[in-house]
């Protein structure tokens, strides 16, 4: 990709990212009574990989957001170099569906990567992660280096005007968010808006100019084709680490899907135990426009199998 | 006189050499530069035959410990068959012999005048050992500054970590862009760039590069502590090079490509050899034209004996002697020289020493970092199983292997965190990473023990600072948002979030728990940390609590909470 094109691609995403948020409620009022397809599937009692299958097809299926010849890109949460049983990073038998998934929808190439906080040949290893994303077909794109990342410029932020974001992000046809359903210490809780925050470079900036904000802001970029929480195994507190000796986990063994970002972390923030608005972000994000916070106005699916 | 030796072919010794020497210069390099648990292994292998982190090791072992059957197996073979060691197990020898060149006027002798180059070699052994033993007794920990900076193990740990990798990152980011052409992934190496140390490497490194490519192994002639040590050692080796007299034709082909400086032409015209400079490269084997220079062993019959034009007698020869104690005048000759070196630097130690201590307040000794609220001073981290500070600088090398292996790029070379006397010795550097709270690799590769290995489980409780915050710097406060980076990134929860005002949270910190592996320090997004690791002299420990939680919990009602 030389510089014009990424130029060009830069200012197509956001033209894209500034039009879809304008035209998101005119669409909404369009599609609703035509559109059969749910705004947000939960499924509960399976494995990680059951769960995705059954949630999936109640979404029409990944064709329904992967086009044969696609480059797709997914991005889980595998932060941490601890295993997955451990429930701080993202379940590798669901990755590895989603990428088997992606791979019969036609995808051309899938790639799976994250901006660990860990050394990140531990995390990709021990998590799982790489072993199943090899095992589908899919190619685990390195995201330790500066090198992979463009800066962009996010349209319509207040505060995260611009940032590096990994190229995977800017390029791929199709992007995947699977974060793990966590308690976080700063934020209270992390899961679809917060996994964004590992597709960029620097992190301390969100820190240091108010993550809140920031978090809710970035999807303006790029909003995520499919959101995918998993909350298989829940780790109720001693997030998002866990490794301390105040971790407590909980089987939920539960997934919930959307191509609704905000509004999946609402449903994600109700299996924790709190409201949609106790989470900072999770408003934010909803005053910017980038979905649905108010469960009650969506077309929810749930199954249990 | 008998010729005893020439009937059979002998072996081809300076090819052995070239093949060995290489074969263990290039595993030594995917050691120090490669990836992975067999680079690991080789690098933690090899390193623990270098006689210069033996010796170390040896100092904090004692005598029950495997660096004392090495150190004997080294020096005793040394004494039997001379430097072969510089030969064969030295790398930086065998870099230095491939930068050589192959004919030299005045080779591998800093100064002509051998009064002087004693002084410089024997000195400098006597510099190191002073440092060495009298700097473990003071326990001051300032045992290895001499070593550091001479040892040629560490040496070129120094130039294969600080100047060759980053060399080789930039063809990776080379590589990497070619990989995108073909919208292929190459990984990045993770380097993070340390101007002072590269130029200071790249200073030290190209000097010595440029003076191995005029005057050759000059520096295991001239300088090198280790070099001249086994060379003491040697001094008596039956086995040695042999010159037959009745072949030689006094050309001093030999005498120009002696590496080491070890083969001198007197004004007569009598070749001289000094075995306890001679490295075994065989270059004058090689060279010879007649075949009258061998290696093996001496005997009544065959001593050393180097032929000489008598101005009256002509041709005659002269013995020289294989063993100090057949010659008197030879011995004593040699105990001058010797003692003469000693004496002269052990009063320049003396002098050095009462500079260093006397004079020179504490902080020239060891430098602090300035971060506390006060530009109040603060230590330095060293690694978890260093046991303390005063006992890592006491015993690491500076070869920089724990650096290349870090993970998180924590561990990083200083230059005067620890003073002048730790002079390149890695340091915790919180700015570049913060250390795994699972990561035992630093002491699984260090040669001399300075990092001790840990099991996992014993490094959870190593503590190698203690964690400081200072609350009015931290965003919580200065900014009303809320940030907690700190408290995400702890392992152990010594760094946690308590309720503060307007429904944020701030840290709040507990020392019982904390391991000091500056997670906190490395997120904190303030520029001036508000969140810190304080280094302690000698490591604590740390409280493991257990799990309030020990298996997942089945939830309560097993339906949509929406």
């Amino acid at each position: 990709m030389d510089r014009r094109e990424f130029l060009k691609k830069c200012v197509a995403y956001g033209t894209a990212a500034v039009g879809a948020t304008l035209l998101r409620p005119i669409e909404q009022i369009l599609a609703a009574p035509l559109d059969t397809a749910p705004d947000l599937v939960a499924v509960m009692g399976g494995r990680p990989a059951d769960l995705f299958d059954a949630g999936i097809a109640a979404l029409g299926g990944m064709r329904a957001f992967v086009i044969s010849g696609q480059t797709v890109a997914i991005k889980p949460n595998i932060s941490w170099s601890s295993p997955p049983e451990r429930g701080a990073t993202t379940n590798p038998e669901l990755i590895r569906r989603i990428v088997e998934h992606c791979r019969e929808a036609g995808a051309k190439r899938v790639y799976v990567f994250d901006n660990t906080i860990s050394s990140w040949q531990a995390c990709y290893r021990e998590t799982g992660a790489e072993a199943a994303a090899k095992a589908a077909g899919a190619q685990m794109a390195p995201a330790h280096s500066t090198g992979y990342y463009h800066k962009a410029a996010i349209p319509g932020a207040k505060v995260l005007k611009e940032a590096l974001v990994h190229e995977l992000v800017l390029e791929a046809d199709v992007l995947i968010n699977v974060p793990i359903l966590k308690h976080h210490s700063s934020t209270r809780m992390t899961a679809a808006l917060k996994n964004l925050m590992g597709v960029v470079w620097d992190r301390q900036f969100y820190h240091y100019s108010g993550l809140s904000q920031c978090i809710a802001e970035f999807p303006l970029l790029r909003k995520p084709t499919l959101n995918v929480i998993d909350a298989y195994t829940v780790m109720t507190s001693g997030g998002p680490q866990g490794s301390s000796y105040r971790a407590a986990l909980e089987l939920r063994k539960m997934q919930i899907l959307s191509a609704d970002i905000v509004a999946a972390d609402a449903a994600a923030s109700r299996v924790l135990g709190h409201a949609p608005e106790d989470i900072q972000y999770i408003s934010l994000a909803s005053d910017l426009r980038l979905g649905q916070k108010d469960l009650s106005s969506l077309k929810i699916k749930r199954i249990t199998l | 006189m008998k010729k005893s030796g020439s009937a059979s072919r002998p072996i081809h010794l300076g090819g052995i050499r070239r093949i060995l020497g290489t074969v263990f210069l290039l595993l030594f390099t995917y050691g120090f530069l490669g990836w992975g648990t067999l680079s690991r292994t080789l690098a933690s292998l090899l390193s623990k035959i270098q006689l210069g982190p033996i010796l170390l090791k040896f100092l904090d072992e004692g005598f029950g410990g495997g660096a004392f059957f090495v150190a004997i197996l080294i020096l005793g073979s040394t004494a039997l068959f001379g430097r072969w060691y510089c030969a064969f197990l030295c790398p930086l020898g065998t870099v230095q012999q491939m930068v050589s060149p192959r004919r030299m006027v005045q080779g591998g002798r800093l100064f002509r005048d051998s009064t002087v180059d004693a002084w410089i070699r024997y000195g400098t052994v006597g510099l190191v050992a002073v440092l060495l033993l009298g700097g473990r007794a003071s326990g001051w920990g300032i045992t290895p500054i001499g070593l550091n900076l001479l040892d040629p193990y560490g040496l070129l740990g120094r130039i294969l970590r600080d100047l060759i990798f980053p060399i080789l990152v930039f063809l990776n980011w080379l590589l990497f862009l070619v990989g995108r052409v073909f919208e292929l992934y190459v990984p990045l190496f993770s380097y993070k760039p340390d101007l002072p140390v590269f130029f200071t490497t790249f200073l030290v490194g190209g000097s010595w590069i440029v003076l191995s490519r005029k005057r050759s192994r000059v520096y295991c002639g001239s300088l090198c502590p280790v070099g001249t040590f086994l060379g003491l050692c040697g001094w008596a080796s039956p086995y040695r090079i042999q010159i037959e007299p009745k072949d030689c034709t006094h050309c001093g082909i030999c005498v120009t490509t002696c590496p080491t400086g070890a083969l001198r032409k007197e004004p007569s015209g009598k070749v001289l050899l000094d075995v306890d400079r001679c490295v075994l490269c065989m270059h004058c084997v090689e060279a010879c034209p007649k075949g009258a220079l061998r290696y093996g062993r001496g005997n009544r019959q065959t001593k050393t004996l180097s032929p000489s034009r008598h101005p009256r007698k002509g041709r005659q020869w002269e013995e020289t002697p294989i063993s100090p104690l057949h010659s008197r005048r030879y011995f004593l000759g040699k105990v001058a020289r010797l003692s003469s070196g000693l004496v002269a630097y052990l009063s320049l130690t003396a002098i050095g020493g009462a500079v260093t201590y006397g004079l020179a307040p504490e902080q020239f000794l060891l430098r602090k970092r300035a971060q506390g609220p006060s530009g109040k001073p603060n230590l330095p981290s060293t690694p978890p199983g260093s046991l303390g500070i005063d006992r890592f600088t006491s015993l690491c090398i500076s070869c920089h292997l724990c650096v290349s292996h870090c993970p998180t790029g924590v561990l990083s070379p200083s230059l005067f965190e620890y003073g002048i006397k730790g002079l390149f010795q890695p340091v915790l550097d919180y700015k570049r990473g913060f250390c795994e709270y699972t990561c035992t690799r630093c002491g699984e590769v260090c040669p001399t023990g300075a990092i001790l290995p840990l099991s996992v489980e014993s490094k959870k409780t190593v503590q190698i600072g203690r964690v400081k915050f200072e609350q009015e710097r931290c965003v919580v406060i200065t900014q009303g948002t809320i940030c907690g980076a700190c408290a995400e990134v702890c392992p152990t929860h010594a760094v946690g979030m308590v309720p503060y005002r307007n429904g944020l949270d701030i840290p709040t910190t507990d020392n019982a728990l904390c391991v000091g592996c500056g997670s906190c320090e490395h997120a904190c997004p303030v520029p001036r940390k508000a969140i810190f690791v304080e280094g302690v002299v000698v490591h604590g420990t740390a409280e493991v609590r257990k799990p309030l939680y020990t298996r997942p919990r089945e939830p309560v009602k097993k339906e949509f909470p929406f």
